[in-house]
């Protein structure tokens, strides 16, 4: 049904309702404006709102895996730093081996280089308990004490022992975890020596290595220095393969890193679409609307002005 | 043999002339003044031949024809379509009530803070981030002060929101356990206001009725209750029934509330004091029937949207379920810590599980109502951060170092929970979200489209009914001129009645 008969309220009303709209169109857009965001209640935009929270889950989520990474690759960094230093000992304990084997060595000479790897042990067992930020970090989880504990010639591993399960991790990604750590034992071994004569000297690793080279070199035991290279020379591999393989978590770390930071440009590209107002659109829209506003506001005092009563006299 | 015409036939010719000029002329006088006037309908006085002199009669042979006697004045009438007051009612009640929705939605979505403040689920990222630093620096202080802190932050958050939701409400409708907020609520200020325009309408229909019963037309007082019925349905959907004599009769349902003079019953607010007391904290009832509630025949209008926005209907977003899913989430949150909590180490070493209260992180006190108002950090843990399980408990301790059980904390992040609709708690969150929105939105969009629908209605009836300054200054000017043509007339007539009687001898 159309209209056929319009009465003066009809006019005030109809234009007041248009005047109405325009000024809603209007705030609208000035508060798009004033917040430089698209949605700013979840009735803005139920889907967007659903996308932004997720992808700012993502973001957050995201921004804590980078966190741990960084703390990761600063408590790594440290743990090469020490297993540099235990390949150099291992290195040069091989060379004093390898000096010390030659019968022609005088007792003296002998002396020096056992006291010379006596200092190295100590060196070693220095390195294996090497903190970062005040926590052991060969010491598995427990954290709070040396890795290794020295009782005369004694040196053991009192940490929490060298299972898988037993390395303490960081979450890089949903599902990956990178361990942060070498239980000690695997790196150095451990050593007892029952005093005798010749002592007796058990354990393992380049601890046990070290040792027995010294008691050897104490001894004049060339037959056992000489055995005594190949044992080092493979306990420096077994440090080398762990200094690898810290190399490769420190590669992962680094490359998830990487990954991470590509995702936050391509998450905040997808928020940016989402929520932030493009600004020479929005605004020439309400320049628009400003002049519809102004029309409708010259067009109802037009209206209103003219009447029949005007022009009777 | 000629027509017998009386002597003084034509004064009274002229002289109803005369009257019905001045009638209109009044009426105009009266249309122009309310031309502003909401819900005033434009009056019309309505003419018709005067029986034509002398009537027919079966002894009378009419040779001559008949003399006409003028006009008559038939009444007053007003321009009024009542189809479209119908329609214009109905609408209201349904806009009404979105109206109060969509601003109960809006405050709603003001209170939790997302997608731009920081709200229930950012607290959780951060408790679950705060887990994650504790995973790895579980030796730390700082990282455990953290987590205990992060926790109690999280709790507070969820609270705060609830608590200000469930305020809210208690304004809409009340706290059914506290009887006065119910009877102090915006439901029961409406219900009030309702009682008040019922007693009116009863008393408009009484004046009405007298003035039809005295042979009137009461058009002006027919406008008051079409202003009243209408402001009725924006409070609560009525039927209007037009029964004889100008009567109406308003029902509610199927009950009556008003039939002619009568109030036959108003509307009280009650605390709701049986088990349904968390869905419907206020009952509607009738007076003549009390302790029955109608609030399932109020669907419609202001009150109708705040019984639906303060109930708890199954499917539909009203605040109580919102708090409710909040309830839901963070008691889901809070088991599934504390299960872990208790199957843990703590920094010394201790199994937690063996040494309650420090079994849990969130401690549940007892007593009724939402769980949410009845969390509580443990504070033993919050004195003692070192209390926190983050070490593992599968098996012996394994030293201050040990994070794993804190992972698993952290790991719940990810945990698709069953009693969470196998969601994971954010998803959980952001799909309680997502409805509200999208309930916010239908209620906005559905009041915008009444709103347009209504206005166009109301533009029709006005187009119809109003006044049109134009229109009365051409009417003015043609009673003007008629008026001033039956006084010429009256001169006229009596000229010949001074010929007869002056003039004759």
């Amino acid at each position: 049904m159309g209209i056929s008969r319009i009465s003066s309220g009809y006019m005030i009303d109809r234009g007041l309702f248009n005047l109405q709209k325009n000024l809603l169109t209007t705030s609208s857009l000035q508060e798009k404006i004033a917040s430089g965001r698209n949605i700013s209640f979840p009735s803005d935009n139920a889907i967007g709102m659903a996308q932004l929270l997720r992808i700012n889950l993502d973001a957050q989520r995201d921004s804590r895996f980078d966190k741990n990474i960084s703390e990761g690759l600063s408590e790594m960094s440290a743990a090469e730093t020490a297993v540099k230093g235990i390949v150099n000992v291992a290195h040069r304990a091989r060379e004093l081996a390898t000096l010390g084997s030659n019968g022609t060595n005088s007792p003296s000479t002998l002396q020096a280089y056992e006291k010379e790897v006596d200092s190295l042990l100590q060196q070693l067992v220095q390195l294996g308990n090497t903190t970062y930020g005040g926590r052991y970090i060969f010491s598995g989880f427990q954290t709070d004490q040396p890795a290794f504990s020295i009782a005369g010639s004694d040196v053991t591993y009192d940490g929490s022992p060298s299972m898988g399960d037993f390395q303490r991790q960081v979450q890089v990604e949903k599902n990956i975890f990178v361990p942060l750590n070498f239980p000690g034992d695997q790196l150095l071994g451990e050593v007892s020596v029952t005093p005798g004569s010749p002592p007796t000297v058990a354990g393992s690793g380049l601890l046990y290595d070290l040792t027995k080279l010294k008691y050897d070199m104490q001894n004049g035991d060339f037959d056992g220095i000489r055995a005594g290279i190949d044992a080092i020379v493979a306990s420096q591999t077994n440090v080398l393969n762990i200094q690898s393989e810290l190399g490769n978590r420190m590669n992962h770390l680094e490359l998830t890193k990487g990954r991470l930071d590509d995702a936050h440009i391509v998450q905040a590209r997808e928020i940016a679409k989402i929520q932030e107002v493009d600004m020479p659109k929005v605004i020439s829209e309400l320049n628009f609307q400003q002049t519809i506003y102004q029309a409708s506001l010259g067009m109802m005092s037009k209206i209103m002005e003219t009447s029949l009563v005007n022009f009777l006299r | 043999m000629g027509l017998n015409i009386p002597s003084f036939y034509g004064y009274f010719t002229a002289h109803r002339s005369i009257a019905a000029n001045q009638a209109a002329l009044n009426t105009i006088n009266h249309n122009i003044a309310n031309v502003n006037t909401q819900g005033y309908s434009r009056q019309r006085v309505d003419l018709a031949i005067n029986s034509p002199f002398p009537p027919a009669t079966r002894s009378n042979y009419l040779e001559s024809g008949q003399l006409g006697q003028g006009v008559k004045i038939l009444g007053i009438s007003r321009t009024h379509d009542l189809f479209l007051d119908g329609q214009i009612r109905t609408q209201n009640s349904a806009k009404g009530m979105q109206d109060i929705i969509k601003d109960y939605m809006q405050q709603m979505e003001g209170i939790v803070a997302e997608p731009i403040g920081y709200g229930a689920s950012s607290a959780m990222t951060d408790f679950f981030a705060a887990a994650q630093a504790l995973s790895i620096r579980a030796d730390d202080q700082t990282a455990r002060t953290t987590f205990i802190q992060s926790a109690k932050n999280m709790l507070d958050i969820f609270r705060q929101e609830a608590s200000q939701l469930m305020e809210i409400r208690t304004g809409v409708v009340g706290d059914a356990s506290i009887p006065s907020t119910v009877t102090s609520s915006l439901a029961a200020i409406t219900t009030a206001e309702i009682n008040t325009e019922l007693k009116q309408l009863a008393n408009v229909n009484s004046q009405i009725i007298t003035v039809v019963g005295a042979g009137g037309q009461p058009n002006d007082l027919l406008d008051q209750r079409d202003l009243l019925l209408d402001s009725l349905s924006k409070k609560i959907n009525i039927n209007v029934e037009y029964t004889g004599s100008e009567q109406v009769t308003v029902r509610l349902g199927n009950n009556i509330l008003v039939r002619g003079k009568d109030v036959l019953n108003t509307l009280n607010i009650v605390p709701n004091t049986t088990v349904t007391a968390d869905d419907d904290p206020a009952l509607i009832e009738l007076s003549s029937n009390p302790g029955v509630s109608v609030n399932a025949n109020i669907t419609g209008g202001t009150l109708g949207g705040m019984l639906a926005v303060g109930g708890n209907a199954p499917g539909a977003v009203t605040i109580r379920s919102f708090v409710g899913q909040l309830n839901t989430l963070f008691t889901e949150l809070a088991n599934q810590v504390n299960a872990l909590q208790g199957g843990g180490y703590d920094y010394y070493g201790n199994s937690p599980s063996t040494t309650p209260p420090n079994d849990e992180i969130f401690t549940l006190a007892g007593g009724t109502g939402l769980e949410i108002f009845r969390y509580s950090v443990n504070p033993d843990i919050l004195a003692d951060p070192k209390l926190i399980a983050a070490a593992d408990g599968s098996g012996a301790f394994a030293g201050v170092g040990d994070g794993r059980n804190a992972m698993a904390m952290a790991r719940l992040a990810d945990v698709q929970i069953g009693a969470l609709g196998s969601s994971t708690m954010h998803q959980f969150f952001n799909d309680e979200l997502s409805k509200l929105g999208v309930s916010s939105k239908s209620a906005k969009d559905s009041s915008e489209v009444l709103g347009n629908v209504i206005a166009q209605l109301e533009q029709r009836r006005e187009s119809f009914q109003g006044v049109n300054m134009e229109e009365e200054m051409i009417d003015m000017l043609r009673f003007q001129r008629s008026f001033e043509a039956s006084a010429k007339m009256m001169s006229t007539i009596d000229k010949v009645m001074d010929t007869i009687i002056n003039r004759i001898f």
